[in-house]
């Protein structure tokens, strides 16, 4: 087994090889394979025509009865993943087999809002960053899962956790904090990727006297949520991080925190250097159904009523799909990709033009989308060869409630809540979307919401998970189904896909299990 | 972000309780009436849900497990998962269900379950379905159902036609064709029961057509089949299954 043990080196992820990812399209450096977010796999062996002979290789199964969400990275044979509640494993890429693990109690009094789940790892140099559900951020030793330092970013008794896979740029480790549901007040927080010390912080809630307070009814800043719960994106030529952010608090009654409630449910471009904001811009004003803009924003390039630019891609979980320009935060264009009833349409600044009859209420009112959107944190794909975005959509209604919110530290602050219409009323898609205009080109229907990402490749496949366990092959162009598998379980899951023994392989969690498949 | 998963967080709230405050009686009916009464009729007499006057609960027999279920619903029935209360509401929810079961009267049922039994397994045929597994278990349908629903179930069962249980009829590519009840779908496969209880299972892209039949069921009406007396005894025999209590 000496070919076993030679793939297994040390890990060297300098900055500059996250920068150029695209030179080694076999491994899967930051969650979204690349700063972009575009979740785009340069491997192009498994292709339309070899589809239907692609089988399951290995399956790693793990011992927690939680969601297993994670996006497995990819460094030269191996693949380091998370586990619920905070484990973090590296397992050999060819064989399934763990090379380490590194396992953390949860303290018993924890209650994250949304599961015990973690979303996956960052990689530099020799260090492997992973944020754990009490809100720690935690440097282990790539080679055996040692601890190099242990960060405490905020205090879990008051709601905050960590469940996102760390974004780690040049010499930074970068996360936003989750919690939205405690009425803490969010922040995305920069540390020094070699000593753990904090570098900046930026709070997406601003504070007295900051521009953006006054947005605020009275003192509502103070518990006004805003969290930061999923991996952002980075342009490294103009140093900016992009960050996604979430719902006001509490959730479903607005009452209280008159105001349109900045950062919440925006995206964030921030002076990687500094934490300074350098532009915001807002999807969901005044928010009164939870639809986070917690969504990963997909960096691309390209021309837009004919003028070349700089842009930001986010499908929000508000049923609209949006461009801004990513150097200045000036909106481009937005346009529904999914049903809606919540707001009549956007204005031509991009601003809702909300209905307030269909806030929440005492008995409830129906709105679309449901509670949890029209997509949700799993990741959304660009393929710049079809020049197509792919999303993963929940058709989805539901009766949402308010009621009274009174905030007391560690307990739940949502003042309401939601019941979904279930059965076959409900049903899913993916969706293929032109880039540059949000026109829908093709949809491949499902049979529930999913709670699946999606995964487009050089090789003209989109890849994507069902709730009834289907794992499927659709065509790029087209959305033609070429293959399925059934897994067995529910699938909550982002899919990635890595190179081993110059072989492409596609990996993706469903149920309680790690699935690589390939062409036998 | 939201809870796929939030019934912990409750009851783990109910089992540290802070002194019980005083039920807000008035509150707490308007709560049922708005969230609960629709299904399980005004004062929990009963409808398409079960009644909640009665001395035992199955599902809820300690009050922690009545807020679980208040939480959480009963998954793979009607009975939905109502978080949304909140705490205070589920607590308000729990107090109002136990105020009734304490004022109970098991309802007066008419008919004669015995000529009821014979009736089911006889005249009825109704043993062909739910004996095999093709209808639901009615072994304890006496303890969920009123009396009027058991009638509504049995004169029009399209009223009101359990989820789980949708009527389908596919045509496969070579032209056969199979009608029966949804027991599984995928977004590429679906599995059937036919009427005899016998499985099948298709690919979807291998089907010419696949007709849902929603809104119907596959029970037969039984208006014109039974007489009023007869009806009322196969109630009554329905009303008396109240499985191991
Ligand atoms: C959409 C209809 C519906 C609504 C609304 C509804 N229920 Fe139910 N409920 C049901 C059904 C149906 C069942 C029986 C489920 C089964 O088959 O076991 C049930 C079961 C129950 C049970 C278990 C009874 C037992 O036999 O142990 C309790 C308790 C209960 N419901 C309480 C409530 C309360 C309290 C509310 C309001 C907050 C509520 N339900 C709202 C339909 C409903
Ligand atoms: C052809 C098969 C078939 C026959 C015959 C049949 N049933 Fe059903 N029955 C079903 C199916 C399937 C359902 C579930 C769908 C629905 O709710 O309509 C059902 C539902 C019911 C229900 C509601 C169960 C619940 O949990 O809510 C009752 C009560 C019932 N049947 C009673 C009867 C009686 C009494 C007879 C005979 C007089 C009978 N059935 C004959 C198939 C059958």
């Amino acid at each position: 087994m000496s070919a076993l043990a030679a793939a297994i080196l040390p890990a060297q992820v300098p900055y500059q090889r996250i920068v150029n990812a695209d030179k080694e399209p076999q491994n899967w450096l930051t969650y979204s394979r690349t700063y972009n977010g575009q979740r785009y796999s340069p491997l192009a062996q498994i292709t339309p025509a070899n589809a239907a002979g692609l089988k399951p290789l290995w399956t790693y199964q793990i011992k927690q009865m939680d969601h297993f969400e994670t996006t497995p990275l990819a460094v030269d044979g191996v693949l380091y993943i998370t586990e619920p509640p905070d484990t973090v494993s590296a397992l050999d890429a060819r064989t399934g087999r763990s090379l380490w693990h590194y396992v953390r109690p949860v303290p018993p009094d924890i209650r994250p809002c949304c599961g015990r789940v973690n979303r996956g790892v960052a990689i530099l140099d020799n260090t492997v960053y992973v944020g754990t559900l009490d809100a720690h951020l935690i440097a282990l030793n790539a080679r055996n899962g040692s601890v190099e330092w242990d960060t405490v970013v905020a205090d879990y008794k008051a709601g905050h956790s960590l469940t996102l896979a760390p974004l780690a740029i040049d010499g930074k480790v970068i996360v936003g904090i989750a919690g939205g549901e405690f009425g803490i007040r969010g922040f995305i927080d920069a540390y020094d990727a070699k000593s753990g010390k904090q570098l900046w912080r930026f709070w997406t809630v601003p504070g007295q006297g900051d521009p953006g307070n006054d947005t605020w009814r009275g003192e509502s800043w103070k518990t006004g949520g805003a969290p930061a719960w999923v991996t952002g994106a980075y342009d490294p030529d103009l140093n900016l991080v992009y960050w996604g952010t979430g719902n006001p608090g509490p959730d479903w009654n607005p009452a209280v925190r008159g105001g349109d409630n900045l950062y919440s449910c925006s995206v964030v471009a921030l002076d990687a250097s500094t934490g300074k904001l350098k532009w915001h811009f807002q999807f969901t004003p005044h928010d009164s159904h939870d639809y986070d803009s917690t969504n990963v924003p997909m960096l691309l390039d390209g021309m837009v009523r004919g003028k070349q630019r700089k842009l930001l891609a986010l499908a929000n979980r508000n049923a609209f799909y949006y461009l801004l320009d990513r150097s200045t935060g000036e909106f481009v264009s937005g346009k529904p990709y999914a049903h809606y009833t919540w707001t009549k349409g956007l204005d031509d600044s991009g601003r809702p033009q909300v209905d307030a009859a269909l806030e929440p209420s005492e008995n409830g009112t129906l709105v679309s989308p449901s509670l949890y959107g029209a997509t949700n944190w799993y990741s959304p794909s660009y393929s710049p060869a079809t020049k197509l975005v792919y999303v993963s959509v929940r058709e989805q209604s539901s009766y949402f409630y308010k009621s009274e919110a009174e905030y007391k530290e560690g307990a739940m602050f949502v003042g309401g809540g939601e019941r979904a219409i279930a059965g076959d009323k409900a049903w899913g898609a993916v969706r293929a979307l032109d880039a540059f205009t949000g026109a829908i080109k093709w949809e491949f229907k499902l049979k529930s919401p999913p709670w699946s990402g999606v995964l487009s490749t050089a090789g003209g496949l989109v890849f994507g998970g069902s709730m009834e366990g289907n794992f499927y092959a659709l065509e790029g162009k087209t959305g033609k189904p070429l293959w399925d598998y059934q897994t067995g379980a529910e699938m909550y899951s982002n899919i990635m896909s890595f190179g081993v023994d110059g072989k492409q392989r596609i990996a993706v969690t469903s149920g309680h299990a790690l699935f690589v498949f390939g062409l036998p | 972000m939201f809870p796929t998963v939030l019934l912990l967080f409750f009851l783990a709230a109910q089992s540290n309780p802070a002194p019980a405050p005083p039920i807000d009686w008035a509150k707490a009916k308007r709560l049922f009436d708005a969230n609960c009464a629709g299904c399980h009729g005004p004062e929990g007499a009963g409808g398409k849900g079960p009644a909640l006057a009665v001395p035992i609960l199955p599902h809820a027999r300690t009050n922690e497990q009545l807020a679980g279920v208040i939480v959480g619903g009963i998954p793979g029935t009607l009975m939905p998962a109502s978080w949304h209360l909140g705490n205070e509401g589920v607590m308000l929810a729990v107090a109002y269900v136990r105020k009734l079961g304490a004022g109970a009267t098991p309802p007066k049922v008419e008919g004669d379950a015995a000529k009821g039994q014979a009736l089911f397994a006889g005249k009825g045929g109704c043993t062909n379905c739910h004996s095999i597994g093709y209808g639901p278990d009615l072994s304890s349908i006496g303890s969920r159902r009123t009396a009027a629903s058991l009638r509504e179930s049995i004169t029009d069962p399209a009223a009101e036609v359990l989820e789980d249980y949708l009527p389908v009829r596919i045509v496969t590519r070579e032209g056969k064709m199979v009608q029966g009840m949804r027991v599984n779908e995928d977004t590429f496969t679906i599995q059937i029961m036919e009427p005899s209880g016998r499985f099948s299972s298709f690919r979807k892209d291998s089907l010419s057509k696949l007709d849902k039949r929603v809104g119907e069921s596959p029970m037969p009406s039984y208006k014109a089949v039974f007489s009023e007396n007869e009806l009322r005894d196969v109630v009554a025999y329905l009303s008396s299954l109240r499985g191991e209590q």
